[in-house]
């Protein structure tokens, strides 16, 4: 069987007793928009995912993330197919994502800006802490003042 | 000096100086515009890419900002006494906004909110000086006014002040969003 789940872990062997995902294609369509915006492109993988069940069969998304297309087929059900959950093949997916989006801002982040830059913005980030917590206690100042008044 | 003029006073002080800590943190937020203007079209991609995460987030109905322990920890000693937990909302409410509008924000509108936090000072100086001369109802303006627009752009600065340190890009434009918000409410 074709099908590539991401981690063995998540992956449940299909049963007509277990409720399928509501169907919901847009937040397919946000899954594929979020991989293919990334610009190291992820490697071609495959996701079934069941969204919807009739009598004796259900019906499958495929989603290839790296070359950004989903369709949709209909399977029997004694083919036992693996499936991921949905929200757990999501959650997952947007683990990675954001992991790989934090390692492209750390390993850029050095090139993009000069050491200079890196000190000031840091005694500028220490100044806007500090001076965040002066304009809060100023603003509870002002209350208690303004409640004896 | 009877109470009531030592009070007054006293609220006199607290605005003017809300006013010279305002003037500071525009200056800050305006040098650090200046450094990232610079960089401009790496952020935006950064931010795009970001925003297509936020969107898969929402989706399924995760949080859309998680602050990091550390940064928690800064965050909650400038925010006192309020939860954190009610500024993560608010944090999650103004980047939901943004993801819904599916944009990112530009450096043009940040110089907007600059000129907006202008325009909060003047109206501050004014107060002050309504106040100055017997205008009760002008403390309760710049009373609204600090606790309103100026404290919710504390926020967005607190947050940008966090974060720039570790690296998060993501909160960032959190707080950016939350100034520029904040100050044209």
């Amino acid at each position: 069987m074709a099908v590539d789940a991401c981690k063995f872990s998540h992956m449940m062997l299909y049963s007509p007793r277990i409720k399928a995902p509501e169907y919901a294609k847009s937040g397919l369509r946000g899954h594929l928009k979020g991989s293919s915006q990334l610009p190291a492109r992820i490697e071609r993988e495959t996701h079934f995912i069941i969204v919807g069940t009739t009598k004796g069969s259900f019906k499958s998304a495929e989603i290839k993330g790296g070359i950004g297309t989903i369709s949709f087929s209909r399977k029997p059900a004694h083919l036992q197919m693996p499936f991921v959950s949905r929200q757990r093949l999501f959650e997952s997916r947007i683990e990675q994502l954001e992991e790989r989006f934090n390692k492209l801002v750390s390993s850029t982040w050095g090139y993009l800006f000069s050491e200079r830059d890196i000190e000031e913005m840091r005694d500028l980030s220490k100044g806007m802490l500090e001076g965040s917590k002066k304009m809060r206690e100023l603003a509870e100042q002002l209350q208690e003042a303004d409640d004896e008044g | 000096m009877s109470k009531k003029s030592a009070n007054l006073d006293r609220q006199i002080k607290c605005i003017k100086d809300c006013i010279e800590e305002l003037k500071q943190q525009r200056h800050r937020f305006e040098l650090l515009m200046i450094i990232l203007r610079n960089s401009q079209q790496v952020l935006d991609q950064w931010t795009m890419q970001y925003i297509g995460l936020l969107e898969m987030k929402r989706e399924v109905g995760l949080k859309l900002i998680l602050l990091p322990q550390k940064e928690r920890e800064s965050l909650k000693e400038v925010l006192g006494s309020k939860t954190l937990e009610e500024h993560d909302n608010i944090i999650d409410e103004s980047i939901s906004q943004l993801v819904s509008e599916g944009r990112i924000l530009t450096i043009a509108e940040m110089e907007t909110a600059l000129a907006k936090i202008d325009a909060l000072i003047v109206e501050l100086i004014t107060c002050v000086n309504r106040i100055q001369q017997g205008e009760k109802a002008a403390t309760r303006s710049a009373k609204e006014i600090i606790l309103k627009k100026v404290a919710p752009i504390g926020l967005g600065l607190a947050l940008v002040g966090v974060d720039i340190p570790s690296q998060s890009w993501p909160t960032v434009i959190g707080g950016t969003y939350i100034i520029y918000t904040a100050s044209m409410n």
